[in-house]
Formats: C-alpha cells, sequence, structure tokens
C-alpha cells in the first residue's frame, strides 16, 4: 500500500488540508478555525482520512504551515508560509513566477525561483489592511456577503476611495461614502481597490517577475483579481481551488 | 465678549462657549458621517445652552480631523495647540499630557508656560484608540462604560498579541469561544491598549504633572494601567473630552 502525506495550514479563519499519494492531491478540505488549531486540524485530517478511506497509519509525514502551524502538535514538520506558497504555486503553474497570498490574517508578497524556492518575499500579518479581514469588515458594514459585494464592485463605473491605511476606519469612510450619495457599486469598488492597492505595496517591494500567481481567500474576488491586471499591466492567474495552495505547498515538503 | 471652540472629533464633536474668561455654555454630538453638518449641530447646541445666537459670538476657533470643513466664519487651529491651552488652564503645572480620543492618540510634552515642546501621535490606523476600545465592546456585548471597571477585575490569563483592532477583535472572540471569562479577556485588551499608548508617553519623555485627556480618561481600566507604568497619579480634568475645545475657545478670546 501507498503512503500518504498531508499538508495542514492553519489560517486565521480556515484550516487547509492536502493530502497526496505519490505526489497526487486524492483529497483536500477547508474547515473555518472554530475552536483552537490543534482540535481544528486533527479534525479536519480526520474528516480527509475518512474520505479517502485511509488509516492514520497509512500517513507517513505531516506538515504544517500558517498562522497556527506551530500549535498543531501532531506535525513532524513546520514550514513558512512563504515556502509554502512557493512550493504550492511552483507545482502548479511549473515555472518561477511572483505569488501573491492573501488570507484572512495576512498577505505576502513571494517571488518565487527554479524548483520553487523563495528568492524574496515582503509579508504582512500585523495589519488588517489587504486581507480578507478587511473585505469581511466592509461586508458587515454594508451588510452583504462577499460574492455580492465582488459583484458589484466588478459593475462600478468609478470608485468611492477608502483608506488603504486601517480597515476600522475604512468603515467610517465607507459609511461617509453612503452618506455622499456614491453608489453601491462604486462604494464596493473603493472597498476592493484599497485591499488591491495594499496588495501592490507588497509586490512593489519584491518586484514582479515572469507571471502572478494570486491565491489565498480574497483571491476569490474577480474584481480585486482584475485591479491587480490593470496595475501590473500582466495578466494574473489563479489557481481553481485558490485556498489550497499553502497546504499543497506544505505536503509537498512532506513528500 | 464671547467665543467658541468648536472641536470636530473623528467619534464625537464638541464645543465650549467662553463669556470672557467664564464657560457658560458647551455640548457634546456623535460625529455623524457629514462633519460640516456635525459642526453645525454641535454648536447650535452649545448656543442653545448659553442661550445666545450665533452672531453674538466675537469669534470662532475650530480644531479636530474636521476643522476645515465648518461652514461659519472660523479659524481653524491644530488639535496639537487647542489641546496643549485646555491643558494648561486647567493645571498649570502639567508638562506631559496623553490625550486618548475616538481614532487618534497622542502624547504632548509642555513647557512652564504651556507651549508644546514636543509631540508624538498615532492617527494612521485604530490601534490604541478609543475606537479600538469599542469594537471589542461591542463584540463582546458589553455596554462601553462597563469595560473599564470590569477588566480590573481580571485576571492576568489572556494575552492580546495583535496591535491591530480588526485582528484584536478575532483574538478575543477566540478567547471567548474557548470559555475565557470576561473580565480576564477585558483585562488583556486593556493591557494591550495600555501598553501601546505608553510607548508613545515614553516617546515625549515622562514628567510630572501627568495629563489624561480625551474620552479614554474616563476609562478606570485604562487609567489604572497607565498609572502603574508611570509610577504617578494621573491628573484627570473634570470635562476630559472638552479640553480641546476649551482650548480652542481661549486661543479665540486671545487672538480677538
Amino acid at each position: 500500500m501507498t503512503m500518504l502525506v498531508a499538508g495542514i495550514d492553519t489560517g486565521q479563519q480556515s484550516v487547509k488540508a492536502v493530502l497526496l499519494e505519490d505526489s497526487e492531491m486524492v483529497a483536500h478540505k477547508a474547515y473555518e478555525t472554530e475552536t483552537d488549531s490543534d482540535t481544528a486540524a486533527r479534525d479536519t485530517l480526520e474528516d480527509l482520512l475518512k474520505e479517502v478511506g485511509a488509516d492514520r497509519n497509512r500517513v507517513k509525514r505531516i506538515a504544517a504551515t500558517g498562522l497556527g502551524r506551530k500549535e498543531v502538535s501532531f506535525a513532524g514538520i513546520r514550514k513558512t508560509q512563504e515556502t509554502c506558497v512557493a512550493r504550492g504555486a511552483y507545482f502548479l503553474l511549473g515555472r518561477p513566477c511572483t505569488a501573491l497570498d492573501a488570507g484572512a490574517g495576512g498577505c505576502r508578497a513571494v517571488k518565487i525561483g527554479p524548483q520553487g524556492k523563495v528568492l524574496e518575499f515582503s509579508s504582512n500579518s500585523k495589519c488588517a489592511s489587504g486581507t480578507g479581514s478587511f473585505l469581511k469588515a466592509a461586508c458587515e458594514v454594508l451588510q452583504i456577503d462577499l460574492d455580492r459585494l465582488d459583484d458589484l464592485a466588478g459593475r462600478a463605473e468609478d470608485i468611492a476611495k477608502v483608506s488603504t491605511t486601517c480597515a476600522v476606519f475604512a468603515e467610517s469612510a465607507i459609511i461617509s461614502n453612503v452618506h455622499y450619495g456614491y453608489t453601491l457599486e462604486s462604494i464596493c469598488a473603493g472597498v476592493c481597490d484599497s485591499v488591491a492597492s495594499r496588495l501592490m505595496d507588497a509586490l512593489n517591494r519584491v518586484g514582479i517577475e515572469e507571471e502572478l500567481f494570486f491565491c489565498g481567500g480574497v483571491a476569490k474576488s474577480k474584481t480585486i483579481k482584475r485591479m491587480l491586471e490593470r496595475l501590473t499591466g500582466r495578466p494574473v492567474l489563479v489557481p481553481s481551488d485558490s485556498l489550497l495552495t499553502a497546504a499543497l505547498g506544505a505536503a509537498l515538503s512532506a513528500v | 465678549m464671547m467665543y467658541a471652540g468648536v472641536d470636530v472629533g473623528s467619534r464625537t464633536a464638541k464645543v465650549v462657549i467662553l463669556n470672557e474668561n467664564k464657560t457658560v455654555g458647551s455640548h457634546l454630538i456623535s460625529t455623524g458621517p457629514d462633519s460640516a453638518e456635525t459642526s453645525m449641530k454641535v454648536l447650535g447646541g452649545a448656543l442653545a445652552s448659553a442661550g445666545i445666537r450665533m452672531d453674538e459670538l466675537s469669534g470662532i476657533v475650530t480644531t479636530g480631523y474636521g476643522r476645515y470643513i465648518a461652514p461659519f466664519p472660523h479659524t481653524s487651529i491644530t488639535e496639537i495647540a487647542c489641546h496643549s491651552k485646555g491643558v494648561h488652564l486647567v493645571f498649570p503645572t502639567v508638562r506631559t499630557v496623553l490625550d486618548m480620543g475616538g481614532q487618534d492618540c497622542k502624547a504632548i510634552r509642555l513647557d512652564p508656560k504651556g507651549n508644546h515642546t514636543n509631540f508624538v501621535m498615532n492617527d494612521k490606523c485604530a490601534a490604541g484608540t478609543g475606537r479600538f476600545l469599542e469594537i471589542l465592546a461591542q463584540s463582546l456585548n458589553i455596554p462601553l462604560e462597563e469595560i473599564g471597571p470590569r477588566s480590573l477585575k481580571g485576571k492576568g490569563t489572556v494575552i492580546i498579541s495583535s496591535v491591530c483592532a480588526v485582528f484584536a477583535r478575532e483574538e478575543a472572540l477566540r478567547y471567548r469561544r474557548r470559555g475565557a471569562p470576561l473580565e480576564d479577556i477585558l483585562a488583556g485588551v486593556h493591557e494591550s491598549v495600555a501598553e501601546r499608548v505608553f510607548k508613545l508617553v515614553k516617546t515625549v519623555g515622562l514628567e510630572k504633572d501627568f495629563v489624561i485627556t480625551g474620552g479614554i480618561a474616563q476609562n478606570p481600566g485604562i487609567v489604572r494601567r497607565l498609572e502603574q507604568r508611570a509610577g504617578l497619579t494621573a491628573l484627570i480634568p473634570p470635562t476630559p473630552q472638552f479640553t480641546g475645545a476649551l482650548g480652542a475657545a481661549w486661543l479665540a478670546r486671545e487672538s480677538a
């Protein structure tokens, strides 16, 4: 029987796990982090194993990444988010690129060289601007969900700008924009524009070479993807399951 | 002669009306989404409380983040200058000022005459501001005025490591889900704010006497923790939120 390896990415909002068999993805899952990272990681992995009908003994190695990686007690390997994003992106794309990973708890730009090596990176996990938490906070103020925010933003004719420095201050700016009579479309575009320009700051610090690979929960936003394409002047590639890139990279490092 | 000081802050707007050197009227309202409208409304309330008309004012000084867009004749003066003046009037011996407002926080050093010689300010993000505490109170579902006193009953078991208000909210809610007592979480939140703003005080240099102004001066959970760090008892003005407006009204009088 072939052995499996697992990669687990414990983020601020969700836990992502990937199982590999002979470097082939056999199962993957994303769960909301309800409890602590250790419990959430364990539950996610057990569910995955159930899905493929495998016993825990078949798992040769487990690698953890993400904000909560140090809390995952049963992981034999721990890797930084940058390392795993680089591995995952290189595996999916098969060539060097610059990756932009934006999740609920942080964002990072990683310049990736041959064999998926991290050449340079810039990351932020101290401040909510440029992260999924910023989008979530804006959704709460506007009382809409993320898909709708993205959809409305995509149809905007102009952009009602908001602060790019602080998610909390942006909330007040959004309320003022509503008051000043901006359309909901342009207000939503302002929110996406704020995230995109903050992500550009991270990208500019490492420089963009070749293609731009965009992953993490924020990469689900088609409007932010389009804004990045316009700002960088090059196509932005988003993997089909953008949440799993780092978990995949972690699993690859456990092979 | 009568003068008005109008302080349009990010969260609240305050006005003080002076008849020569005596306060004859004051008013405080929440800042609405339109700063011009807010400044008109708060000034109207203060005029009513003083029982006078707008045209009886001989001068108006505006301050605060909305100071430039007031829709009446006025002179705009920085918050630092107005605050320094307001503090010096109430406590002439004060050399170190910590003003904790709704969306900013500043530490100011004063010379014996009440002129500011140095200041540092965080107005870029909500860390260490009233807004930070408001957000945490809201998500823990506790009235704002209760969080300070309750934080003093908590044990030091909860550590909030995020400086960002949005991430700190997530951290606090995670502790809550794990069953940590509210008082302990509040203690952690207040420790984190106190630690953050005390750094500003140290940057300008702490010297006796030390005053805390702004809305957060009414929160004993922050005041106690700052006093512990400073090793000094903080002076608190009777109406800490009006310090800037009072200073502004005095500067209107002095420049008349």
